[in-house]
């Protein structure tokens, strides 16, 4: 196929507001970090194109508000998503304790969809609150993969988003080979409405 | 941007409301009176026709119209879902007669009148037709025949189902299509992105055409929620940016100056119909927003600010029909669209706002229960930094435009003042130039003041021998050049025995001298002069028309006589000098009349000499003025004439 891209997929990032989602998302997108520097460039909605085992993977980025008052309403946003990184902010308890909350709300909003934590802000290790091990457990109890990250210091940010990329890619193969399976029809569909309409002008 | 901006939302905001006053949306097509009202002033009227004992009703009406209102429009839409059920039912039953009769026949003419409703969709096929000049004919006759039957699939189920039944039939159309781009060979050999034009033309093609049909469908109460939904934005007029936590600075002009193109496109996305349409202007809004952020937070924005930002330009836009809108981009626009890419998420972002505007409470702005209640009574009205940044923004602008114009001005000002003087500095000039100029043609005219008197006296001997014309003359320079060796030696010999026989005066170095000049001239004859004069200077032509004369006498004359050739070789040697440096010719002039007075004497002893002598002074006078005349005008050709004239003037005085 003549695409500069064999898969498309969109990704959510969602936390509470001030836990470096936008941050994450820059650093990822442009490679650039704005913590206390001003630059020209807009957070909205990104994209970037990596490659996972030889095949080429566009990512669509969307970037929510974490603000409390939006919690109800974000449920629009999850409409196709093919993966959601929740953010936590490692110096602080309660975005951690809010985690819970997101994912229940995931849960809620779309039936089968891959998920992976994230603590940010890691390079600070004396206002370092939510211990490791302590988000490992809960990680592990919830089923999903753990990652602390430093949008700053630009640390794990590109090996977790490869990660969900790759969680991503293998169930939608998963889901293909069930498919191929199940149905050969395919031939039929095309078909079909070809024979119908004869008429035009 | 912003003058031209700002009138199109004032217009929105105060003339495109219900004259009624009732705050909704008034329209054009209803005598500028929203729908509802217009409904009550027809059923009025009605009333007024029937008059009666409906008067005392209508009455009542008048008078609770505004409490009643809501009454009366659920009223109102209830008969309006009656007359479309009617109608779907006679279109049923055209369709069920349309299958017995000749179906395709009456589809056509369905298509006809689908087609010629909407110049829009001739406008859409040409700014497709870089697409399919592209393409094969195949392709678009392919193309054209998947619109056909998709409108005819969609026709067909616009009777029967409800929206959301269509909205799948819509949706299962365009994944129709593009599996059969994907599978047809026709489609084989376009590129993705060709494939991916073609299913956006079909798309805006088809939704353009349908959408009367399918926008904001009588079957729903899509424009129920779109009246609720103004009218709560309308309620909630009092929040501002402080409210929503938002960081708008809005007394920044730059930063009004975004809201306002932020509103003008969202308020623009009601105009579009293609669901792509919709969402460009909702994705040009967002952009805009996030302009404006940028400006207002100094650095990147993030969905954290953005999303409150939106909330705020939607409250201050108000869009018309915003939930059908909303409705109609989900039902019917490309479902991949909106899951992905930058219109999906905007547009998600905006359904998010108008969500959160929907549901909006005390606890959302983070302000008591009271004062909330108080501010959507209407008890309290809030100091909105919105609207005096307005007003102040307003007297800025002003403020900035007249600033410009006074700049702007001031350039013109200086530039003028500029040129004037620039003027004035050339005209200077020009006057020292002139003065210039003509003191030095003064400078040089006494010079040539004495040769004007050596025609005179060639004048007063012309007429006394007129036939004596020098052809003798060409011959005697001729040798000397070494052109015509034969005869031009005869004349040398006798040019050298002139003026050792004629002028002793005249000094050897001056033959010697003039000689490849005079020569030229010789040889050329009368035209020569004439060349000259043109090419000289003024001063020089009044000693060249002396020659002038001579010659043209001469010619006349067809006898030889010595002692008008003298003179003549002489101008001639005195011109050629002059055209060659000026001081030769200075030397020359007193000379020459040297030269003409001693041959006039010597070799004139006609009974017209005496005569000559006599009236000498007084006939130079004379010829001197008539002769000025020609020279001054710089007149080359009538030169010649104007000689001629002379001499004869010259010559019948001399008769007197």
């Amino acid at each position: 196929m003549a695409r500069e891209y064999d898969h498309l997929f969109k990704l959510l990032i969602i936390g509470d507001s001030g836990v470096g989602k936008s941050s994450l998302l820059l650093r990822f997108a442009d490679n650039t970090f704005s913590g206390s520097y001003i630059t020209t460039i807009g957070v909205d909605f990104k994209i970037r194109t990596i490659e996972i085992e030889g095949e080429k993977v566009k990512l669509q980025i969307w970037d929510t508000a974490g603000q409390e008052r939006f919690r109800t309403i974000t449920s629009t946003y999850y409409r196709g998503t093919h993966g959601v990184i929740v953010v936590y902010d490692v110096t602080s308890g309660d975005s951690f304790a809010n985690v819970k909350r997101w994912l229940h709300e995931i849960e809620q909003n779309c039936d089968v969809v891959n998920r992976i934590l994230v603590g940010n802000k890691n390079d600070a290790p004396d206002r370092k609150v939510v211990l490791t091990e302590d988000a490992q457990r809960f990680a592990d109890q919830m089923g999903i993969q753990l990652f602390e990250t430093s949008a700053k210091d630009n640390i794990n940010v590109e090996e977790m988003f490869m990660a969900i990329t790759r969680q991503v890619l293998r169930t939608k193969k998963e889901r293909k080979e069930r498919q191929a399976i199940q149905n050969n029809d395919t031939v039929n569909l095309r078909k079909g409405p070809k024979q119908n309409k004869r008429k035009c002008c | 941007m912003y003058s031209k901006k700002n009138p199109s939302l004032r217009i929105n905001e105060a003339d495109l409301k219900c004259k009624n006053g009732c705050g909704y949306y008034g329209n054009e097509e209803w005598e500028g009176l929203c729908s509802k009202c217009h409904h009550e002033h027809l059923q009025r009227e009605r009333l007024k026709k029937t008059g009666g004992h409906s008067g005392l009703h209508h009455g009542e009406r008048d008078g609770d119209k505004h409490t009643k209102s809501a009454v009366g429009f659920s009223k109102f839409e209830e008969k309006k879902r009656q007359q479309a059920e009617k109608k779907t039912k006679l279109l049923k039953l055209s369709v069920f007669r349309k299958s017995s009769n000749s179906k395709d026949l009456i589809r056509s003419e369905q298509f006809q009148e689908l087609y010629s409703a909407t110049p829009e969709l001739e406008k859409l096929k040409q700014d497709y037709q870089d697409l399919f000049s592209s393409v094969s004919q195949s392709v678009e006759r392919d193309v054209l025949k998947s619109i056909n039957s998709f409108n005819v699939n969609v026709l067909k189920n616009a009777d029967i189902g409800t929206i959301d039944e269509l909205s799948e039939v819509v949706q299962n159309l365009y994944q129709v299509f593009a599996k059969r781009m994907e599978a047809s060979i026709i489609y084989t050999d376009l590129s993705q992105e060709k494939k991916e034009m073609l299913l956006d033309f079909v798309e805006k093609y088809v939704m353009t055409g349908l959408y009367r049909i399918l926008f904001c469908p009588p079957s729903t109460t899509d424009e129920d929620k779109d009246l609720s939904l103004q009218n709560r934005i309308r309620q909630l007029n009092w929040v501002n940016a402080q409210h929503l936590d938002c960081s708008i600075n809005e007394t920044q002009s730059e930063v009004c100056d975004l809201v306002y193109t932020a509103i003008a496109d969202i308020i623009g996305m009601d105009s579009a119909k293609a669901p792509q349409d919709k969402l460009s202007c909702i994705v040009r809004c967002c952009r805009n927003i996030f302009l404006l952020l940028q400006q207002s937070v100094g650095g990147p924005a993030s969905a954290d600010e953005f999303l409150p930002a939106l909330i705020f330009i939607v409250l201050k836009a108000n869009p018309a029909r915003l939930k059908s809108n909303i409705n109609y981009i989900t039902r019917f626009c490309n479902a991949s669209r909106l899951m992905s890419g930058e219109g999906g998420y905007y547009f998600t972002n905006l359904c998010c706002a108008v969500s959160f505007i929907e549901n909006l409470t005390a606890e959302s702005l983070n302000m008591p229960v009271e004062e909330f209640e108080q501010y959507m009574s209407g008890e309290v009205i809030p100091t909105s930094t919105w609207e005096s940044a307005l007003m102040m923004c307003e007297g800025m602008h002003l403020m900035y435009e007249q600033l410009a114009t006074l700049d702007d001005l001031h350039n013109r000002y200086t530039r003028f003042g500029e040129g004037a003087l620039a003027l004035k500095e050339e005209m200077q000039k020009f006057k020292i130039d002139i003065a210039d100029e003509v003191a030095a043609v003064l400078a040089r005219t006494p010079l040539t003041i004495q040769p004007r008197k050596t025609p005179t006296d060639i004048d007063s001997e012309n007429p006394t021998c007129e036939s004596l014309p020098p052809p003798i003359v060409p011959q005697i320079v001729a040798p000397q050049i070494g052109l015509e060796p034969d005869s031009v030696k005869k004349t040398e010999s006798a040019e050298d025995s002139q003026p050792n026989i004629t002028a002793a005066a005249l000094p050897h170095d001056y033959l010697s001298l003039s000689s490849p000049l005079v020569f030229s001239h010789s040889l050329d004859e009368l035209t020569t002069p004439d060349d000259i004069f043109g090419a000289q200077a003024l001063s020089f032509v009044q000693g060249l028309t002396s020659i002038n004369y001579d010659i043209d006498l001469s010619d006349l004359s067809a006898d030889n006589s010595y002692a008008e050739d003298v003179p003549a070789a002489d101008g001639h040697k005195s011109s050629a000098m002059l055209s060659l440096e000026v001081k030769p010719a200075e030397e020359l002039t007193p000379s020459l009349l040297d030269n003409t007075e001693s041959p006039t004497g010597d070799l004139l002893p006609s009974p017209i000499k005496p005569l000559c002598t006599g009236e000498y002074q007084g006939f130079a006078a004379q010829g001197w003025q008539i002769h000025s005349i020609p020279c001054e005008t710089g007149d080359t050709p009538s030169l010649n004439s104007d000689a001629c004239g002379n001499v004869d003037s010259a010559s019948s005085q001399f008769q007197t």
